[in-house]
């Protein structure tokens, strides 16, 4: 019951942000980035349901705009994750041996390491914008794309087709491509929608210290930062980024735990 | 014995991996790293001084012995802003981010493991689901917007706190206590619902176990085999965790330090990054790893010591 | 002598998938004062589930759906939660087969063994590590003082299972369960906790329900026997008449199946095919389907426990007919 109740709710979510994704490149309600002092902080109402930020820009346009910046990050994040994360998890994996052990070695150091810190040596070197965020969250997440896409791999290859195709003389790349990936694909999806959520979370973070995503793009994190300023004159301000980032990583949290919890992977 | 020389070398080795990656990180930095720090109205000479203060001319090389054995003494050279040795300027700080993240951390213990048990104990009826919400909630809510929530509802609504009244605790422990309270607990947050998740599972499954038979066959209460029996044998992993997301916690309190205004560790990075004062993020950074790489091999290995089970492989 | 504890039709059902499979269908036995009462069946018999659910200690989706159970007169089944807990090690206390698992590994020998007499008698810790001290010596372990502080997996096998039986035996209950107590051990050490069983029934006067798949440990230990197979009593006896006149197929199997000396260079026998698993049960007689004796009528209808001699009881078509010897029927096999 409760199973179900994780995958509908979240895939519920996500469908939602999906939407709304969508909707933002056609329609927003205000200009996104349009200035007007004269109505800087005004609650919301039936002209801005979600009201205006200090430079009295419309919150909830810039809010649909920022689902743009969080898919964008968190696409990009977790296509480098996984491109990194079939190359070293397959090569660990499939191949063993020193190759194996060395390689793991490199990802308990990456995991060891607290990710964010990596994000910020890379703005410290190459200035804050949406490519570096986007490859430093995307570094962060191959540890975890590793490892599923290794343990996948170690448990295939004793299989039986796996050791069958290998008789038939199948080649490694056929092998790995063909018959093992494919078995691997639900771990994977779990991984993608968890490390989602997590690279959506660090580049609020990240936005918020003001070293992710650089003025006028909205993004959650960066609203978040404007609005403490303000929270007592306008607490709409704070809230409504605040709670549209909770709602995203809560609904790609439940998506991915709810199809492990389909697969059953820890039993 | 074994395995402590194994897991005391391997995290060696990712400290040192850590150690040349951060060298070398700071030596990709596009065009003249002195050009960068002083601006463009520097004068020649002002840059050729600042190149040779960062020892930028030497080979590559010798730039990395100098600034490996500075390393192996803590000796992360002097700060471009401060005029100050690193060292010096990270201990000023490190008060205030220890004394968070050890919050945090007590905080985390204190709340999940009545939380887990409960969870456990009432597996799949109502009080299970509500804290099983709960966790899902707490693992989404970004710790610095909760920060900020709470700032509203006890700074601003209750005047319970107020931001930036931290002062240190030689100083006054209950006004450092009461500032480092709500930071500590947005910390704790997401770090209370993995510990609880983790818990119940870890707690569900000992319950399967024959010693939870063999202890209800003695006519035990169920209070002392859940407490006594099952939690012992449940608790240790979960400690574990707790331990090797220390990592976490300080990254937390890099971000909450500036939801707060703490002077700590965080604070500084960050302005320290905003200023391009390259050593001290160098430092800083290197100081982050060793202390998070050490906590996780301590807590590893005395993981080993305390679990009976263990010491029987 | 008289009677301790009485198993009445006892019934117990799973719940699965919305399904009820039944586990023991109407057990019936009575185990007098003093005895030593052997519990014999191959795994998945039941014979667990019914040692379990005499305190109430068996799996969550097992219920017992009829009957009763009477310690003493008394129905167990009706107790309160309460009441059970405070017979359970003392009244009535239970060893069982894998020592290893069944201690908490994270709690030192003493305290597992104190915290059964504190939970009983209200005494002072002191008082019951010196009790706790007393038992590990009456049950064998060499160097209690030092023992009283080790943890359960410093301990070898045999060791261990001594630890449970001081445990079982810390408070003197009446009544001993032993699930399998050796069957996690080696040879020499199963004689040495048989031995020690033995011993505590004379001193103590401890009634022992014992469960075993062995009929060989059965022999030497026990006054009277039941045979189980999937979930139902076969055949009932002392231990004599079951060694000397099995009279059901299933108990003939077993006993062939004994390694005995005079058996030495022949294969052993073993009865074919397995216990049928819970939904695979039917009706009639639960040994028909690997029965060399079995007719129509053995698959269609259920044969009850009659008596064929003083004490001793059996649920086959068959065993009146002396004229149908067993061997007889192997030869078919």
């Amino acid at each position: 019951m409760l199973k179900k109740f994780n995958l509908v709710t979240g895939g519920a979510i996500v469908l939602f942000l999906i939407l709304v994704f969508i909707v933002s490149f056609f329609y927003v309600p205000h200009n996104v980035n349009q200035m007007n002092i004269e109505n800087r902080l005004i609650a919301p109402n039936h002209n801005y349901l979600l009201g205006t930020d200090n430079f009295g820009r419309d919150v909830l346009s810039r809010i649909m705009k920022g689902t743009q910046t969080a898919f964008i990050v968190g696409g990009g994040s977790v296509i480098i994750g996984l491109l990194f994360g079939i190359l070293i998890g397959t090569t660990a994996g499939y191949f063993g041996g020193w190759m194996d052990e060395l390689l793991m070695r490199m990802i308990d150091a990456l995991l060891a390491f607290p990710g964010i810190l990596l994000a910020l040596i890379l703005v410290t070197i190459f200035q804050p914008n949406i490519e570096v965020t986007v490859i430093a969250i995307g570094i962060m997440t191959i540890p975890s794309f590793s490892r599923v896409i290794r343990s996948g791999f170690i448990k295939c290859k004793q299989m039986d087709f796996v050791r069958a195709a290998r008789n038939f003389g199948s080649s490694h790349l056929r092998i790995i491509f063909h018959h093992i990936l494919p078995n691997t694909v639900s771990s994977i999806i779990v991984t993608a929608s968890l490390s989602f959520s997590t690279a959506i979370l660090v580049e609020a973070a990240l936005s918020y210290l003001g070293l992710g995503i650089q003025p006028p793009d909205p993004s959650w994190g960066r609203m978040l930062n404007e609005a403490q300023g303000f929270a007592k004159l306008a607490p709409w301000y704070t809230l409504a980024p605040g709670f549209m980032l909770t709602l995203t990583i809560l609904g790609f949290n439940l998506l991915g735990d709810g199809i492990r919890d389909l697969h059953d992977f820890s039993e | 014995m074994d395995y402590v020389l194994k897991k005391t070398v391997s995290s060696l080795f990712t400290l040192f991996v850590v150690i040349v990656l951060v060298f070398l990180a700071f030596r990709i930095i596009p065009g003249n790293p002195a050009n960068i720090i002083l601006g463009v109205e520097a004068t020649p000479a002002q840059v050729e001084e600042l190149e040779q203060k960062l020892g930028l001319d030497q080979t590559l090389f010798e730039q990395f012995i100098h600034w490996f054995k500075g390393v192996l003494v803590l000796d992360f050279g002097e700060s471009l802003r401060f005029s100050e040795p690193v060292l010096s300027l990270i201990h000023e700080r490190m008060g205030v981010t220890f004394s968070l993240a050890f919050m945090a951390i007590v905080i985390t213990i204190f709340v999940s493991i009545p939380l887990g048990i409960i969870a456990a104990n009432y597996k799949g009826k109502f009080l299970d689901v509500l804290i099983s919400i709960g966790t899902q909630i707490g693992l989404a809510i970004p710790s610095f917007w909760m920060g900020i929530i709470l700032i509203m509802i006890f700074g601003l609504m209750l005047h319970l706190i107020s931001v930036g009244g931290y002062v240190p605790w030689s100083e006054n422990p209950l006004r450092a206590f009461k500032a480092l309270l709500f930071p500590a607990t947005a910390i704790a947050i997401p770090q209370i619902a993995i510990l609880v998740r983790y818990l119940r599972t870890t707690m569900i499954e000992q319950l399967n176990f024959d010693y939870v038979r063999t202890a209800k066959s003695k006519g035990l209460k169920d209070s002392t085999i859940l407490l006594k029996h099952v939690l012992k044998n449940a608790l240790i992993p979960v400690i574990t965790i707790a331990g090797l997301n220390f990592g976490a916690i300080l990254a937390g309190s890099l971000v909450i330090e500036q939801v707060y205004a703490l002077p700590g560790f965080g604070r500084m990075l960050i302005t320290a990054i905003g200023d391009r004062d390259f050593p001290l993020v160098q430092g800083m950074v290197v100081m982050i790893a060793i202390i998070a790489i050490t906590v996780n091999l301590l807590v590893d290995i005395s993981y080993r010591y305390l679990d009976p089970k263990i010491k029987l492989k | 002598m008289s009677e301790i504890l009485s198993i009445h039709h006892v019934t117990v059902h799973l719940e699965q998938n919305r399904r009820k499979l039944t586990v023991l269908s109407d057990i019936s036995i009575t185990v007098q004062k003093g005895e030593i009462f052997g519990i014999v069946g191959e795994s998945g018999c039941g014979k667990s589930v019914l040692s379990n659910s005499i305190l109430d200690l068996q799996p969550k989706k097992m219920r017992v759906s009829s009957g009763d159970i009477l310690f003493e007169g008394q129905s167990m089944l009706k107790k309160s939660k309460h009441q059970l807990q405070k017979m359970r090690g003392k009244e009535i206390s239970m060893i069982f087969q894998n020592p290893m698992s069944s201690l908490n590994p994270s709690l030192t020998v003493g305290y597992q063994i104190v915290e059964i007499i504190r939970a009983h008698q209200n005494i002072s810790k002191k008082e019951a590590k010196g009790i706790a001290i007393d038992v590990m010596k009456k049950v064998g372990l060499p160097r209690a003082e030092q023992l009283f502080y080790d943890y359960p997996h410093q301990l070898s096998g045999g060791m261990q299972q001594r630890v449970m039986i001081a445990i079982a035996i810390a408070c003197q209950p009446k009544f001993l369960i032993a699930d399998e107590p050796t069957t996690a051990l080696d040879v020499t050490i199963q004689a040495q906790i048989l031995h020690l069983l033995k011993e505590i029934r004379r001193e103590q006067n401890t009634t022992i329900l014992l469960i075993s798949h062995d009929l060989g440990v059965m022999g030497d230990m026990c006054d009277r026997i039941a045979v189980m197979y999937a979930g139902e009593i076969v055949e009932i006896g002392t231990t004599a008449q079951i060694f000397e006149n099995p009279s059901h197929p299933y108990t003939k199997g077993l006993m062939e199946s004994i390694p005995t000396p005079d058996k030495k260079g022949n294969p052993l026998y073993s009865i074919p095919g397995n216990v049928p698993s819970l939904q695979e049960r039917m009706g009639g007689c639960p040994f028909a389907s690997r029965c060399h004796l079995a007719i129509d009528m053995c698959f269609t209808s259920k044969p009850q426990l009659k008596k064929v001699a003083k004490a001793h009881d059996v649920s086959c078509f068959f065993s009146e007919m002396e004229e149908v010897s067993f061997e007889y029927a192997k030869s078919f096999s």
